[in-house]
């Protein structure tokens, strides 16, 4: 069935064609970032695991974590400038 | 849906107020988006822990329905070969005298657009190549567009696949490609009628 109910309160479709966009925008900066970057993000935004859970998931000390997080977002910044 | 990580315990302390907002926003961004297509929560969940050795680094990627994708795609591929040959009239075997080509990337998919000369009545003759895109279902389909002011603005040609292998299509673009900051391949969702980029050139 291709008919569409549109409820009042939800987005209209070009607001959705936006956010679409970011997101994808979003997720093509996440896969330009290094591997060691990209993977902690994805553990700690997706994988619902702590700081502390991805140093050991991943066999690395926290300390290295922390800064990949950082590092990761610092860059994934740059790359989305046009957008933030 | 997942639970967000707080931003406080992911980044501690920044002393610079005007870094710590640009990171939040990212951060925001990042919740927002949600997961990339291609990684599940589970898959991120439940990965054995990967070895830190070079660059060999990745989260296994989702690959969930691929066999009968690709015994579906065997049979739509000859379709569309055929589909092809019969609506391109007579050059439609004609070989493209590349003039340039732009690469298109996205998250576990990409492609490129070869571009030919200008014909006598001012069309650009393309080739459209892409791959990792997967088959939709019906009322959907992908959109090449080209992009101005961070949107797509013109449609080029729309077009299905058969799955995510290598799928040629030939296009025509009547538009001064100079006007035009690069190009997106968009898929429309027909039961939602919105739209999702899933392949992009590279700024210039």
């Amino acid at each position: 069935m291709e008919g569409v109910e549109e409820k009042a309160d939800v987005d209209t479709p070009a607001e959705r064609a936006e956010s679409g966009w970011v997101a994808w925008r979003v997720h093509a900066a996440l896969a330009d970032l290094p591997d060691s970057e990209r993977v902690v993000l994805e553990l700690a935004y997706w994988g619902e695991r702590s700081q502390s859970e991805i140093a050991e998931f991943l066999g690395i000390p926290l300390g290295t974590v922390k800064t990949r997080t950082r590092t990761g977002l610092a860059r994934l910044a740059d790359m989305l400038e046009d957008v933030l | 849906m997942t639970r967000p990580p707080d931003f406080d315990d992911l980044v501690g302390a920044v002393d610079d107020p005007a870094e710590r907002a640009r990171l939040e926003r990212v951060h925001q961004l990042l919740v927002e988006a949600g997961p990339p297509p291609d990684l599940t929560t589970s898959a991120a969940a439940k990965t054995a822990p990967a070895e830190e050795r070079g660059n060999v680094f990745r989260l296994p990627r989702r690959r969930l329905g691929l066999a009968l994708v690709l015994i579906g795609a065997t049979l739509v591929a000859a379709f569309a070969v055929g589909y092809l040959a019969g609506n391109s009239g007579s050059d439609s075997n004609e070989a493209i005298q590349v003039e340039d080509t732009v690469a298109l990337t996205g998250s576990g998919a990409g492609g490129q657009i070869d571009i030919g000369a200008k014909d006598n009545d001012g069309n650009l003759p393309m080739l459209l190549t892409v791959h990792g895109l997967r088959k939709l279902r019906n009322g959907d389909y992908y959109r090449l567009a080209l992009v101005k002011n961070g949107k797509p603005i013109v449609t080029c040609g729309t077009f299905n696949v058969a799955g995510k292998q290598e799928t040629a299509i030939k296009m025509l673009a009547a538009y001064d490609l100079e006007n035009f900051e690069g190009w997106v391949v968009m898929l429309w969702h027909g039961r939602t009628r919105d739209e999702t980029p899933v392949l992009q050139s590279r700024p210039a």
